[in-house]
Parts: C-alpha cells; structure tokens; sequence
C-alpha cells in the first residue's frame, strides 16, 4: 500500500487560528515527558508523570486495564485537553502546531453513527482542517476522498449511512478519514473493541500495512494478552503511570 | 380549484400565508439539527421561556416580537453556560432555567387586565401577523438558512464527531451557541404563528418526516423545507374552511404527513421483506 502525502496551501480562515507547520527533522513522531493530565473539573489528574516515545514509522501500543489512563493521554496529544505539567511534542512541536498531521480516532461510542452522513461525507470530514472556515470542499479533495476509499476497500460503502457499516468497517471508514486528512501520526482509541477474532486480524493486517507506508500509529488497547507479538512498541499503564516501555526484540 | 384559490384573495390570508411559510421554513431547517442532535426538549424550552419576554413587552408597550427576542438569545445564552459552567446536566439547566421563566412569564401576565394576548401568544394569531412582523420573520429565515449554509460543514461535523472536531481547532461549545441563537430566533417567529405550546411541533415534525426519506444531511434540509411549506398550505387552507385556530390545523397538517410518510416506509420495507414467489 503506498500512501500519498498531500500537498495542500494554508487554509486562509485556519480554523481555531492554527496555521500548519512544518515537522523538526530528525525528531521522533510522538514524544511525551512527565505528562501530568486530568479532566475539567476532576479534583485528581487521571494520568501522572507519563513518559515515553514513538519514533517515526513505528506500530505502537499504549495497553493497560480500563482506568489506566490509555484515553487521556491519546486526548492530551490530540490536544483534546491540557495537560496540567509535562510536555508533549508531536514531530518535534507543541501538538497545535502540528494538529493536520494527528489524526484522533476516538472509541466508536463518542461517535454519533446514526447521524445522517455518508461514509464519503464522513472521509471528506477529513479534509476540513485543509479548508478552514467559509471554503467548500472542491473537486480535488473528493479526488482525495475517492482514491482512499478505493485503497482502503470502502468504495462501494461510499454512499452508505455510517451507522449501516459494521465495526471493522467503521474502524476502516475512521482511517480512510485519517489519511485523507494526511496525518503521519494515527491515534487510535480501542479500535479493537466489540470486533470478532477475523475482522480484528484485518485491522492488524491493515497497521501493519500504514507502517510500512511510514505512518506512525498509537493504538490505545487492553485486547491482547501478548501485545508484544503484534507491536512494535508496547507502553503500560496502570492507575495513570507509566511502569513499562517495551521493544519487543 | 376556489377552494383552493379563494381564502388567497382576501389580503390578510395572503400576509397569513407568506409568514407560516417563512416560519415553515426557518423552523424546517433548524429543526434538522434540533431532530438529529437530540435538542427538542431545549426548542420546547426556548419556546415557553419567551414568555416574561412578550409579557413585559405588552405591558410596557413595546414590540412582542423584541421582547420574545431578547428573552430567547438571553435564554439560550443562559442554558449554554449554565450546562458547561455549573457541571449539571444540560437537561437539568434547561429544565431550571424553562420552568423558572415560564413562572415569571405567567406572574407577570396576571398583571394584565385581559387574556387575550395570553390567548394569542400560546396558541399563536397567524391571521393577525402584520406586514411589519412579516419584514421581521423574513429577516430571521434569512439569517438561519445563510448561517447554516456558511457553517454547514463544520455544524454537520460537531454534531456527530466533536473530537475530531476539537482535534481540528474547532470549538463545539460555540458552535453549539450559535445554534441555540439561531434556534431562539427562529422559535420568536413561530410563536406568532403557531403558538408557544406548538412551536416544537413545527421544528420536529417536517425535519422527523424528511428523516425517513433520505439519510444524507444535505438533503434532508430541503425534504423538510418542503414538508414545513406543503404543511403551512394545507393547514391554512383546513383553517380557513373548516373554521379551526390556524397553528394547530398547520402541525395537524404536518403530523398527518408524518404518518404518512412513515407508513408508506413501512410498506415499502415490508414488501422488500416479502419472500417472492417461486415460479
């Protein structure tokens, strides 16, 4: 599978302000320092002094029982929230600075599947962040649209309501999304949840595939008993810390 | 075709006719948003919470429609930042800030010599919109469907994904206000149509009735339009030769072509459904 990366002007209204920036080279895709991390109005931080690194092209696992704090700090290095202390560098720059290149795939429950959008229209969400405020999506990003959903085996879902797709495929449509938008860094949130044994060997299948296209996933998951067969990095997390970072050999 | 042609002829039907269009119209498009994102009991609220709004209005002699106005935006305002601010549940805001409001609504009102208005504004006087309300309710479906064309995108994507949404730069909460603004607008101008007790039934009914014919946003907003105006059409014309209040004949319009649609799906399924006969 070859992935293109899209070549794309700074939209003219960003939106939130954010312009694009360009990655540090050499730097690692993720890295996180001491992450301290809570939600609003929670009195304790839900994830305390977490520390690792994702380099570049690498399939990475964030696994720990539900609690653990797996969410929060894909949230944080979506900059989906703050973190209290600590620091989060997303190839080299703040995670604002480098927001097109980070897809956030969250739990299909945070989704609203019934709402009445196809899964062409969900895909094409995906070029939004290129488009910025008051720009309609032109014929150039539906070529986008269409050339992933053909690389990802969803063209003839295209015109399907996403809630009529079952969970593999909806997991597919969320990546189709992610690279449409063009992010080099793919935060995946319980991908495997509620899917069976074969639909969940596909979606290794296709990680494995977006790796060696040199994308960078971190897959938040408590699904498997050896992670380490699977990933290429495994990070584990318990009562929000981080007690171990493992490279399988 | 005089049944049909001749209550238009009168001037005052003509006027009736064009806001219970425009209302149609304005509440269909937003009512998309309020039947998808799960907003009806907030419509309901904004609706009612206009009342202490109207009631100073009339006893001070000022416009209705202004001070329907400013107690829906205030209203509106009031449920966003109650529900983000104050950790309750955003039913629980609304359910505070609705009943609370109402009650003013009503003590205010009992200041009043006569029912009348109180009559007009729960069940709405379409035959008593003037040609300066029109100008009003004409400005506000303006306003609406230009909103929600140039934030079109962005309003579809939070209502069904605000963290990817949030991931983008975008604010869902604002976006959120904006809607509820313009649904507080929107809830004004029916109410002089239709009635404070109904207006809901004016948001709900086309937008749930165009759901059932096509699954794809950009569509459904026409398909309502079109249910809303058929329904403002037929209501009026039932109002006028059967001698029935006009905002309640326009949503018994609208439910009726809601089981209508509803039930033609169910046998269009059904007979999908149908083993076919072996030959």
């Amino acid at each position: 599978m070859t992935v293109a990366f899209h070549t794309h002007a700074d939209p003219p209204l960003p939106y939130g302000g954010r312009r694009h920036a360009h990655p540090e080279l050499f730097a690692a895709a993720l890295t996180v320092e001491n992450l301290t991390v809570g939600y609003p109005h929670a009195t304790t931080p839900a994830v305390q002094s977490v520390s690792f690194g994702v380099p570049e092209g690498c399939l990475a696992a964030l696994v720990g029982p539900n609690g653990a704090g797996k969410s929060t700090v894909l949230k944080a290095v979506a900059s989906l929230l703050k973190p209290t202390s600590g620091q989060v560098l997303v190839f080299g720059l703040p995670p604002g600075r480098c927001h097109h290149r980070t897809a956030y795939l969250p739990q299909r429950g945070d989704i609203d599947w019934r709402f009445p959008v196809t899964v062409e229209r969900l895909v094409l969400t995906g070029r939004y962040v290129h488009l910025g405020w008051l720009k309609w999506p032109r014929c150039k990003d539906y070529i986008i649209v269409h050339r992933t959903l053909d690389r990802l085996g969803l063209s003839a879902l295209a015109n399907r309501q996403i809630g009529e797709l079952s969970g593999g495929q909806q997991q597919r449509a969320l990546v189709a999304r992610a690279l449409a938008q063009g992010a080099d860094l793919l935060l995946l949130d319980e991908p495997f949840n509620n899917l069976d044994a074969e639909t969940r060997t596909d979606l290794i299948a296709l990680f494995g595939e977006l790796r060696d296209a040199k994308k960078t996933l971190v897959v938040a998951t408590h699904d498997f008993d050896r992670p380490e067969d699977v990933f290429d990095r495994v990070v584990r997390l318990r009562d929000g810390c981080c007690f171990r970072e493992a490279v399988p050999a | 075709m005089n049944w049909l042609l001749e209550p238009f002829a009168l001037p005052f039907m003509q006027t009736a006719l064009a806001a219970a269009v425009l209302v149609g119209l304005g509440c269909s498009l937003i009512g998309v948003y309020v039947v998808h994102r799960r907003m009806a009991f907030i419509g309901d609220a904004l609706a009612h919470t206009t009342l202490p709004g109207v009631a100073v209005a009339y006893l001070s002699g000022v416009s209705l429609s202004i001070g329907a106005t400013v107690a829906g935006v205030v209203t509106a305002v009031l449920i966003g930042w109650a529900a983000r601010r104050q950790q309750l549940r955003e039913d629980t805001a609304i359910g505070i800030v609705f009943t609370g409001m109402f009650a003013l609504g009503v003590v205010i009102l009992s200041q009043s010599k006569t029912t009348r208005n109180l009559t007009d504004i729960l069940l709405g006087n379409v035959l008593a919109v003037t040609p300066g309300d029109l100008g009003l309710i004409g400005g506000v479906t303006a306003v609406v469907a230009v909103v929600l064309l140039l934030l079109h995108k962005e309003l579809e994507l939070t209502s069904f994904d605000p963290s990817h949404a949030t991931a983008i730069g975008l604010n869902p909460d604002r976006l959120r206000l904006v809607l509820l603004v313009l649904l507080s607008l929107t809830v004004v101008t029916a109410i002089q149509v239709i009635g404070l007790i109904l207006t809901t039934a004016l948001l709900v009914t086309p937008a749930a009735s165009a759901s059932l014919v096509t699954k794809r946003l950009s569509r459904t907003m026409p398909v309502a339009a079109g249910f809303a105006v058929v329904s403002a059409l037929v209501g009026l014309l039932l109002s006028y030769h059967l001698r029935v209040p006009s905002g309640a004949a326009i949503v018994l319009t609208a439910a009726g072509g809601f089981i209508a649609v509803s039930a033609t799906q169910q046998l269009i399924l059904r007979r999908i459904a149908a083993p076919k006969p072996v030959v």
